[in-house]
């Protein structure tokens, strides 16, 4: 791994080496930040590493552990709350027996909420790996759930 | 207090991006001539001719709007299917950004060369013969939406250039009518991708007229004496902040576009930058040419994907034809601009707290003053406007300010972009001129009926919601009723929304958001939600009314920044506005019947037709056959109040009811 945090900053422009570009690019590239990596990280860019578990912490789109294969994020903004999105949350924490954790237990699929990606004319809308998928009925949670162990 | 917080935040290590900045100026300095790589002005001309020959084709323009609305509508299997396609130079197919008919998506305009445009809404596969047959030269009525014809063939500087000559479907003719499209008039006609489109519209003309016209000076003047606000939320004079930065001592300045759009219910920036990202840009350059900045930066959130690919190439473009880096169009003006991504934080869309952030280092808001427009990014002066705020200082530079002032209210001048969504027929963002009445916009554009709508959400989480009704749409008039403007965003919540809930949520969502900072904002929210939850569950104690005000008042009081001030406004609205609603709460009944533990699932056997899809359906067994009258009944110990059974069943048959409340369809 070393020289990857390396090779990431040398990518950037200089005016664009912000840790949280950086970090952007682990969580997308990784599905989560390592510990090994933000040790480098902070080496590279001159912070401290308390400054940046600081960041990591802050942020909802991080995540310090491995992520399931699959992962549901689910638009908990205003407008697709509104339209049923936490029934589909819960169809979800039921279905993939969810106990706290936002992992399955066979780590087959991560459940998420997150805040609006601006497609309210489409509510509810879920965030499925990378594909959005509007007007989402709790009912077809299974469905979908189906369709995802199918797909290898 | 400028003089207690400068000293220690100078401590602070100096970062490696300061050093590269300290020493690309020093650069700059020593070496200010660079050669030139281009002739010694932009050729806008010949970018303007190029576009034109892509925006007005002597063949059929097949565009496909293909913003996040219309991919999540399904817009990339329409473009795949139609790009596949050999037209034999008869159309070309072009991706555009959202025209503001969100609801409307996958929406395809079809230009024949004779310059009108065909409009077809909501395209599936049904409807893409119709779309192949119009674009071969025979327009097919079918499926189409409407037709409009540019005024002058060959001149579309914006959607008001078009001329409605026929309406297929009066509710895309009543969406658009009371619209006044001033800076979003691009969005949806032209590529975003490509900037000679942009060109062909009048674009970077602004710019062009400001480095070589005006002084920035001049400028700044003219925005002052515009009375553009902030488009934002806090709705400051954006000729002020302008001021305040182009004063400093400090001769290293920095403009910031603010694009971290976290209002849930809010996707105007989003839909300018994935539309008409020069727009916004050539706003920036104005800005940062105005109050004397050599580096600029647009801090975007990472929940937009598509925006940030869209902004980056807009970006690559205009440096690659002189419009940023060095020497701009060949003046002595010279500015680079970088892309922070945000990665999901409510309260970055704070300005302090987005410093922070840029500086490395978790993003708590500091107090004010210092204003960042004095005292920002490393401690530089520095200029943050909205998105939105940005894309007016191109129109205002070419129209005046007579022109600009002419809509809008005496205090808030112009135009302003809002985002509408939830219980209407037609949703979409809307450029409307500031004093509009909310009717216009939920019950005109919206296409709800006036008793179907109970409330609007205005301003995202830190607005409020208040009881629908007719109220001129200004930053006064609506904080007069209790909530803010914010940055636009309105959510029409239908008779069945609960205002509990919806409360509950907000705080919910302001628990996750706060920074951890101040006490109360930390520690007194979950309390909050706690309380609300104990509401919805039915498990309230006596006086919990009273203590959740009590509490709300207490950290809105007690927080330092806008977050935590602002935070229980949705509490201090639904109790002061819907009071009655709290109450039966607090009785163990949800009058809008939504809260889960409130409410009972009932079979109506009357128009049951014995299809079973609820018994099918059901994941927890609770529907149950038996033989004799009474065949369906739902077992309320093992019901889990999925809504499963009553969003399937075709004829209605599932009673949901709160005791003396009924669910109504």
């Amino acid at each position: 791994m070393s020289g990857y945090i390396d090779q990431l900053w040398e990518q950037l422009p200089a005016n664009e080496r912000q840790v949280v570009n950086i970090l952007n690019k682990l969580q997308t590239e990784n599905g989560f930040v390592s510990r090994d990596l933000l040790i480098e990280l902070a080496d590279r860019a001159g912070v401290p590493e308390s400054q940046l578990h600081g960041l990591v912490s802050f942020f909802n789109t991080y995540r310090t552990s491995p992520a399931g294969k699959h992962r549901i994020r689910i638009c908990y903004g205003t407008a697709c709350y509104a339209q049923g999105a936490s029934l589909i949350n819960d169809r979800l924490v039921e279905e993939l027996k969810l106990d706290g954790s936002d992992t399955s237990p066979d780590g087959f699929v991560t459940v998420e909420q997150v805040y609006c990606v601006g497609a309210c004319s489409q509510a509810p809308v879920i965030i499925q790996d990378e594909e959005i998928k509007n007007r989402i009925k709790s009912y077809q949670v299974p469905l979908l759930l189906d369709d995802l162990r199918k797909k290898v | 207090m400028s003089e207690f917080h400068a000293p220690a935040r100078r401590e602070y290590q100096v970062s490696a991006s300061v050093l590269e900045e300290i020493k690309r100026e020093k650069k700059v300095f020593e070496n200010p001539i660079k050669p030139l790589d281009f002739d010694v002005r932009v050729p806008l001309q010949s970018l303007a001719e190029e576009g034109r020959l892509s925006l007005f084709p002597n063949i059929s323009r097949v565009s496909v709007g293909m913003a996040t609305c219309g991919r999540v509508a399904g817009a990339q299997s329409i473009t795949r299917a139609l790009s596949e396609r050999d037209w034999e130079n008869q159309a070309c197919v072009v991706s555009v950004g959202c025209l503001g008919a969100c609801y409307a998506e996958p929406l395809v305009d079809i230009r024949s060369p004779e310059g009108r445009h065909y409009f077809y809404g909501r395209v599936d596969n049904r409807s893409l013969w119709s779309i192949i047959r119009t674009a071969q030269g025979a327009p097919s009525a079918q499926h189409l939406w409407a037709v409009a014809q540019e005024r002058q063939t060959g001149v579309l500087r914006g959607i008001h250039d078009l001329e409605l000559i026929k309406l297929e479907n009066t509710s895309f003719g009543e969406f658009f009518h009371p619209q006044v499209r001033r800076i979003s008039g691009r969005c949806g006609l032209i590529d975003p991708q490509n900037l000679t489109e942009y060109a062909a519209m009048g674009g970077y003309r602004a710019l062009e007229k400001a480095l070589f016209k005006l002084k920035p000076r001049k400028i700044i003047d003219i925005i002052v004496a515009a009375g553009l606000r902030g488009r934002g939320g806090a709705g400051f004079s954006t000729g002020e902040k302008w001021d305040i930065t182009s004063r400093s001592p400090d001769p290293m300045r920095i403009v910031v576009a603010n694009a971290d759009e976290g209002d849930p219910g809010a996707y105007m920036d989003r839909a300018l930058l994935e539309s008409d990202p020069h727009g916004v840009l050539e706003g920036l350059i104005i800005a940062a040419y105005s109050v004397g900045a050599s580096q600029g930066y647009i801090f975007v959130r990472h929940e937009y994907p598509l925006a940030v690919q869209v902004l980056r190439k807009a970006i690559a473009s205009a440096r690659k034809v002189g419009l940023l880096g060095h020497n701009i169009m060949g003046s002595s003006f010279s500015l680079e601009i970088g892309v922070v991504e945000s990665a999901g934080a409510f309260v970055c869309g704070e300005e302090t707290s987005m410093l922070q952030v840029m500086e490395n280092k978790r993003g708590e808001p500091r107090l004010r003053p210092p204003y960042p427009a004095a005292q920002g990014l490393q401690d530089h002066p520095t200029l943050i406007n909205n998105v939105e705020t940005l894309a007016n200082i191109p129109w205002i530079l070419l129209n005046g300010v007579d022109a600009f002032q002419e809509l809008g209210t005496t205090k808030s001048p112009g135009t302003k972009i809002f985002c509408l969504a939830g219980d209407v027929e037609r949703m979409g963002f809307i450029e409307l001129p500031l004093g509009t009445n909310t009717k216009v916009l939920v019950e005109e554009i919206g296409g709800a009926s006036e008793q179907s709508v109970k409330a609007l959400h205005i301003g995202g989480p830190s607005g409020g919601i208040v009881p629908y009704s007719g109220f001129s749409l200004d930053y006064e008039s609506v904080a007069a009723t209790g909530a803010i403007m914010g940055s636009g965003g309105l959510v029409a919540l239908g008779t069945n929304s609960c205002m509990v809930d919806m409360a509950r949520h907000l705080i919910n969502f302001m628990v996750q958001e706060s920074c951890g900072k101040c006490v109360f904002c930390r520690d007194g929210l979950p309390e909050l939600e706690a309380m609300l939850r104990a509401l919805c569950i039915g498990q309230a104690h006596e006086g919990i009314l009273e203590d959740i005000e009590e509490l709300s008042r207490a950290i809105a009081e007690m927080a330092l920044c806008g977050l935590g001030q602002t935070a229980t406004n949705s509490v201090l609205t639904t109790l002061k506005n819907f009071l009655p609603e709290y109450q039966a709460h607090v009785r163990g009944k949800c009058p809008a019947v939504h809260c889960k533990p409130l409410i009972d699932f009932e079979i109506n056997l009357t128009y049951c037709r014995d299809c079973r899809a609820c018994y099918l359906v059901c994941p927890s067994g609770a529907v149950k056959i038996r033989s004799g009258k009474e065949r369906f009944i739902v077992d309320q110990q093992l019901c889990t109040k999925c809504w499963a059974c009553y969003e399937t069943c075709p004829f209605d048959c599932i009673k949901i009811t709160s005791e003396e409340f009924m669910w109504k369809n």
